[in-house]
Formats: structure tokens, sequence, C-alpha cells
């Protein structure tokens, strides 16, 4: 069913059992796992079925650390919300990234990547993916080799393309047509209001910007409004639970991560390639869209102690090289004598890559675009300001930050690819980053992936909601969306939020099964 | 630099470590002393202008090696005996030589990093024995 929640009579209290707010990819995809269930379940969407500049502007807020892009710009306010402009990129984190990785503060989650396995699977099926298989054994053809480096300090894992997915149109017919489960449009969650020792949600007050106010009263209500929105609702509803709900431990917000991405290094080929390496562009394999890409393996970050890197690789037009000379200054054209010294002295790559010539344009050069793991930081956070929306509700800042060990990693990493390529017989790398280990370049971009403001462990010291997304301390707020990451490795995140939606479903389904509570 | 005087610098190392190294050594001097020993690693830079580039660029990093006898020194280190009982007259097997080395140090770490270029010692070091002429 689907209401517009402009038309709920004001004070109404709505009744349900799960009331899940925020239609994004995690909203929708717990809103579909709660079809046909013995219960009802509620779907707020802040947005309508189409953007909307008055209800998207409810989302600025203040900029301050490291440059990031308006906050209003890229996040979505409408049914769908971010899927409306996603990539598709989709891959799951690494066993890795789940480990207690003693050289990274904060690291670990409470369960390994094996745990997610069948969650994964389900996933991919939401997502409109291929099967759920990411190293490259699967998806390698003759004409489509990996680059055969000699060692397993880098490796190659593949990326999936979702169509992409638009969820708020995907899905928006199962959910109209549901019996159990109602989509609310156009309604804002401003308030969770608890019991007085706030250990339980009662109901949200939900308004609109047209003004009318509603309440939803529920067992188990689940924010799923983005990794800046879910720690503001928790910090906004502070009546009872001054410093906010779930924030006893001054960790709400805390922790925000992104992937930082750089255009950080170029690969000179020891020879000329006919076309650039298949199996690393963006083509389709039996019906599914991949890509390939290069990663350290969990042995190599173990012993250089390094955080989880990604690279990919894309052919440099001879435009971009010159531009890149220029940028990097070009004393002496040292990426032509490069060249020219490698195609002197490594003749046996010549052999190795003339297997590869499919008769396009000659590459000569790659370009290395790092998309990597920053380490979780206390001092990174999401905060509210003084300065409301038109709801009433404080604005946020948001402070990124990074720390050196975040840079370092990623130089030392092109530093190990670089004498791989090199070991390898395949070429040279160079490393367009300097070595400020304190400062970014203005080229530095983001993935738009907001992770680990309402990180998940299971010391409420340490954490925000415990392995069950459960908000420490609270007996039925639960929190959905990349905001739980405890670590946020260097994968895209849609696939793992879409996971730990459905996770949560189950977990939910479970509860209210078990507990009579329907 | 002759090739005489290479192996008077090289012989004490040769000597030290290797049981059969007089004897090649022997064998060496009688090849005549008037090709330079430097022709054999630098003689396969097609582009030697790009050579003597890179080479510049790792000596002003590394001063300390800008003179040919600490070049070769470093370049065959460990290596001497390998090097002498190739046919020096065969510039392929001096490069499949080079060409191992280079591997290997990428292998082992042994790398330079010359304006973010991320370069084996070997073949860095080849290149400032060229930008020395």
């Amino acid at each position: 069913m689907l209401i517009d929640a402009r038309t709920i009579p004001r004070d109404t209290v709505l009744q349900t059992e799960v009331c899940v707010v925020g239609g994004g990819a995690a909203g929708i995809t717990l809103a579909r796992e709660f079809i046909g269930q013995p219960f009802r379940a509620i779907l707020l969407e802040s947005g309508g079925l189409s953007p909307d500049v008055q209800t998207q502007s409810l989302y600025k807020g203040q900029i301050v650390g490291l440059p990031y892009p308006s906050l209003s710009a890229f996040r979505l306010r409408y049914l769908g919300g971010c899927t409306n402009h996603w990539g598709g990129y989709s891959q799951p984190l690494d066993d890795i990234d789940f480990e207690t990785r003693g050289w990274i503060p904060y690291s670990g989650w409470p369960f390994d990547n094996a745990h997610l396995t069948r969650f994964y699977e389900r996933a991919q099926s939401v997502c409109q993916l291929g099967p759920y298989a990411y190293d490259p054994d699967p998806w390698e053809r003759p004409e489509s080799p990996r680059l055969p480096f000699s060692s397993d300090r880098v490796a190659t894992k593949i990326l999936q393309f979702s169509p992409p997915t638009k969820f708020g149109k995907a899905y928006q017919q199962e959910l109209v047509q549901s019996k159990n489960v109602t989509l609310y449009l156009n309604g804002n969650l401003i308030e969770i209001e608890t019991t007085r020792n706030a250990a339980t949600a009662t109901r949200i007050r939900v308004a609109c910007l047209e003004g009318t106010q509603f309440w939803i009263a529920a067992k188990f209500f689940i924010l799923a409004t983005g990794g800046i929105e879910n720690p503001r609702l928790l910090l906004v509803s502070n009546k009872v639970q001054k410093s906010g709900l779930g924030n006893q431990n001054d960790l709400v917000g805390r922790f925000f991560m992104e992937h930082p991405e750089l255009d950080a290094a170029t690969i000179v080929l020891s020879s000329p390639l006919q076309t650039s390496p298949r199996l690393y562009r963006r083509h389709p394999v039996d019906q599914t869209i991949i890509r390939g890409f290069l990663i350290l393996s969990a042995n190599c970050q173990r012993a250089e102690k390094l955080s989880s890197f990604s690279a990919t690789l894309s052919p440099e037009s001879k435009g971009l090289q010159a531009l890149g000379r220029v940028r990097w200054g070009d004393r002496q054209n040292l990426l032509h004598d490069v060249r020219d010294i490698l195609v002197d002295l490594d003749d046996i790559a010549v052999g190795a890559y003339s297997r590869l010539l499919r008769g396009f344009v000659a590459v000569r050069t790659l370009s290395v675009k790092t998309q990597t793991e920053q380490i979780p930081n206390p001092d990174s956070r999401v905060s509210l300001i003084a300065e409301r929306d038109a709801l009433g509700l404080n604005r946020i800042q948001l402070d990124w930050r990074m720390t050196p060990f975040d840079k370092q990693a990623i130089r030392r990493a092109l530093v190990i690819v670089g004498q791989e390529l090199g070991r390898a017989g395949l070429g040279r790398l160079r490393i367009d980053l300097d070595e400020d280990d304190n400062s970014w370049p203005p080229t530095l971009q983001v993935g738009h992936h907001h992770m680990g403001t309402t990180r998940m462990h299971p010391n409420p010291k340490m954490g925000v909601v415990d392995a069950n997304c459960r908000v420490h301390g609270m007996s039925n707020l639960f929190v959905a969306g990349s905001s739980v990451f405890s670590t946020s490795g260097s994968a895209n995140p849609t696939l793992m939020i879409v996971a730990l939606a459905i996770r949560l479903s189950d977990h939910l389904k479970t509860i209210l099964r078990s507990s009579g509570r329907l | 630099m002759t090739r005489r005087k290479i192996v008077a610098i090289l012989a004490p190392c040769v000597a030290f470590h290797f049981l059969g190294a007089l004897q090649t050594l022997c064998r060496l001097t009688t090849l005549g002393t008037a090709e330079p020993a430097i022709d054999p690693l630098t003689g396969f830079f097609a582009r030697r202008q790009s050579a003597h580039r890179v080479g510049l660029e790792y000596l002003r990093g590394a001063p300390w090696e800008a003179n040919r006898a600490v070049l070769i020194q470093l370049l065959y280190e460990g290596r001497t005996v390998r090097f002498l009982m190739h046919d020096r007259r065969n510039p392929g097997a001096i490069r499949r030589l080079i060409l191992s080395q280079q591997r290997d140090d990428f292998a082992r770490g042994r790398i330079v990093q010359l304006q973010g270029w991320i370069l084996s010692q070997t073949e860095a070091r080849l290149c400032a024995l060229v930008a020395l002429g």
C-alpha cells in the first residue's frame, strides 16, 4: 500500500509492528523482506517518487575538515535514495576487512565475512547481479586474462555492475501491492520518543513540510536514512537522553569514514598493448557486467601492516598523458625516458604481451585510480550545529578527517604494485602522490560512501550498535545502512548494505515469531 | 676505466668469495685491454639520451655513486663470478644477466624512486653509468 503522509490527519497515531525509516537501499530491502510476513510494517520515506528541491534542502549542512562535496547534492531524498544515482558498483568486503588488525585501531567486526555469505547471495539478487563470485577464476577468458604477477602480493579481484538497480523504481510496485507493508511518502522523522529511561523507543513523530504532524507507534524501529542522517536523528532525539539516543559514550556521529579516491599513479607498459587489458575494463561475461581491479592480498596487508587497497586501471589517452606531464612539471620528460629504458631492458615482456594483441589502438600507459580504506578515526565525525532546517531539526556539520597512515598506506601499496609490475616484467609505475602525509592533493575525490557513524561493536564503549544492529542500551531501536560499518574496507558499500539489511530483517522476523510479540 | 682496472677492483672480492675465481680472472685478462668494460653494460641502451637523463636523476639523489668504478662494483656486488664467467663478448648473455638481476631487485625490494618512478636499483645504476659517459 502507498499513502501520501500529507493526507494523514494531524496527531494521528499509526500502529505497526515494524517501522522502517528511510526508503533507500537498506530501507527498501528491509521492507521487501517483510512483505507477506504475519505482521505489519511501515516504510517511511521523506521524499516522494521524484526529487523535490524543498525536501532535498533538508540535507543541507556544513563542511569543515577535509574538502567534501555539498551534503545536499550527492544524497538523494526521495524513494530509492542514493540508488537513484548509483553507478551499480558491487563487491563484498574482503575477509581481512572483518579481522581485528593490530596495526589498525578500532578494527574488527563482531563476525567474519563467511557469516555474511548467505546474505550476500540473497543481496546479489536484490541488486540484480550475477552469481556470488568475486575471484577472477570464473570470469577470466583466454581473451581477457588477469595480469600475470609472479607473487601473491598483488592480486586481481572482480567488481560486478548492477544494471544499476534503482530501488525505488524497481521495487515500488511490490511495496504498493503488499498487504502488510505500507509505504508512506513525504513524511519526515523529527523525533524518536522513548520511555523515561530511554531504554525503549515508543513512537516516532513524523512531520511533513506542508505542516502536518503525526505519530507512528511500533514494536521495532529501524533507522535506514544513510550514514549522515542516521546519527543526526539519534542526536536530535535528545529529550530524555540529553546527549542523544545511543550516545551515552559520545560515539554517535564519530568514526565517519569515506573511500578516498585518487588518480594516484601511472603505469608504463613494457611493451605497447594493442588493446587495454580487457579483464580490467568494464565488459560482459555471461550476461554479467564485470571489471577486474588490483588489490593487495591479505597476506601482503598483514606483512606490511597496511589497510585495504584497490586500484582500477584504464588506458590513458595522449591528451591525459600530456596533462599529467604538465601537472607533474615534466622537468626532463622522464615519462618517455623511463619508457625508453623499459623497452630497452624488458624485452621479455614483449613476448608476454604479444599474446594479448587484439588489433586495437596501442596502449602504452595505464592510469591507476585508487580507492582505499580509511581507517577508523574518532575525530572524523558528524555533529549537530545550531542552524535548523525547515522542520526545526538541527543541521549537521561534517568534519571529515583522515590520518597520516591513510596516505602512507596508499603510497606504500603503490610501491608494492610498482615492485610487482617490475618483477613480472609488466611495466613500471610512477606514483603521482606527494610525500607530505599531513596534506591531501586537491584532486582528492570521494566515493560518496558515508560509513561508520553508528559503528557496530559488541562493547557499548566502542560502538553504537551491537552485532544485530540494535542500538546499545535500547531494546527496540535498530540501525541499517553503512553507518553501522565497523571498518570500511575498500569495497563499494551497497552490496554490503543490502546484505546487512537482509540479515537484520531475518533477525527481526525471528524475534517477532519467537517472542510472540505479534 | 679499462677492463684491467675493473678486474683489479673486483679481484679481492672474487678471491675472497670463490675458490675458482682466480682461474676466471686469468682467462679474462687475456681478452685484451682495448674494449671499455662498461660497454656490455650500457651498449644495449638504444636510447642513450633517455638513459642519460634517468641516470642524472639517480645520481642527483646518490652523488656518492657518481663514479664508474663504484657503480660497477655495486652493480656486480655478490655476482662477480657469474658475471666474469659469462662470455663478455656475448652481449646477449650480459643482457640476460642484467634482466635477471633487475627482476631480482624488484623481488627483494632493491628499488629506487625517481620522481615517483619505481625502478630497480640495477636499471637506475646502469643509467647512471651512461650518464657518467
